[in-house]
């Protein structure tokens, strides 16, 4: 890819990033376990494709979105908590896919993906990233229970990623339900 | 190459499980109803233990049980009689065989 689509991807991905997340607090933020635990994350589906998809630089575009998210809404001036989480949030995502590959069989390139081998990875990703968000948390002192934060966090991030690929699925059939509708008339 | 990527992962997605999965006794069970229910015939409790061969009352009665709790019928008490109970469809069960009528539909073209 050049550098031009690489910028564009990036940019992208913070910006669908961002969004998502102001959705997911207008529409979720009554169920919060604590400041950046949520029963439902629905980004975490969208870091789930990103990754999949553009890999680093989806990243790279996840990890500055989630720094200026840190920024303005959970560690207002600690830069350092602030970058940190938002690497995090970024960079866990290309670590569970590294694990994925090695693991559980991903090819990179998403050849013969079948439906339960993405619930599984959607598993991993809901793992890895919660358990290194919290841990970084317990080293800032910004986390009260390591154990409970980091519970919610992984159901959280899982239960948001089956909804927004079970919300992609229902698109896709009624797409699917609508070309072939006009296809027979 | 990102956009082959995005075509497998959402052909993966498309093929995420949708139903809940049916044994045969169950899956004969409702197959069995939903003729019924299309000519507007009511199924009881009782009658449903009847109804299959070879498979005991026992047996159709524990499946009942799990089409029940997979949200594939509901139970409907009968007004005049307390101890009839209908089986009704559910919007599941509705949207199961319109799928069904979906994939029949694909095969043929």
């Amino acid at each position: 890819m050049s550098a031009k689509r690489n910028a564009l991807v990036v940019f992208a991905t913070a910006l669908l990033y961002a969004a998502l997340f102001e959705l997911n607090s207008l529409l979720f933020s009554s169920f919060s376990f604590s400041k950046g635990v949520d029963w439902v994350y629905l980004p975490s589906g969208l870091r789930l494709a990103f990754i999949l998809i553009f890999g680093v630089w989806g990243a790279l575009g996840i990890g500055l979105s989630s720094i200026a998210i840190s920024l303005n809404f959970y560690f207002l001036g600690d830069y350092q908590t602030a970058i940190l989480t938002g690497l995090i949030s970024g960079f866990s995502p290309l670590l569970a896919r590294k694990f994925c590959v090695d693991f559980v069989g991903l090819d990179v390139n998403l050849e013969k993906l079948s439906p339960s081998t993405l619930l599984k990875i959607a598993a991993i990703f809901a793992v890895i990233s919660p358990v290194l968000h919290q841990l970084w948390f317990v080293a800032r002192g910004k986390t009260q229970d390591f154990i409970s934060s980091t519970a919610v966090m992984v159901l959280g991030d899982f239960t948001g990623t089956v909804i927004v690929l079970y919300i992609t699925k229902s698109l896709l059939n009624a797409i699917q339900s609508t070309s072939s509708l006009n296809s027979r008339s | 190459m990102s956009y082959l990527k995005l075509l497998n992962l959402l052909e993966a997605v498309k093929g995420l499980p949708s139903f809940p999965a049916l044994d045969a006794v169950e899956e004969r069970l409702l197959n069995t109803f939903a003729s019924l229910w299309q000519v507007g015939a009511p199924v009881t409790v009782l009658q449903a233990m009847e109804m299959l061969e070879n498979i005991s009352p026992a047996t159709v009665h524990r499946r009942l049980k799990t089409l029940r709790k997979k949200g594939f019928i509901a139970l409907e008490m009968d007004e005049t009689d307390n101890r009839v109970k209908f089986i009704v469809s559910t919007p599941l069960t509705r949207r199961y065989f319109a799928k069904l009528e979906d994939c029949l539909a694909k095969a043929k073209e």
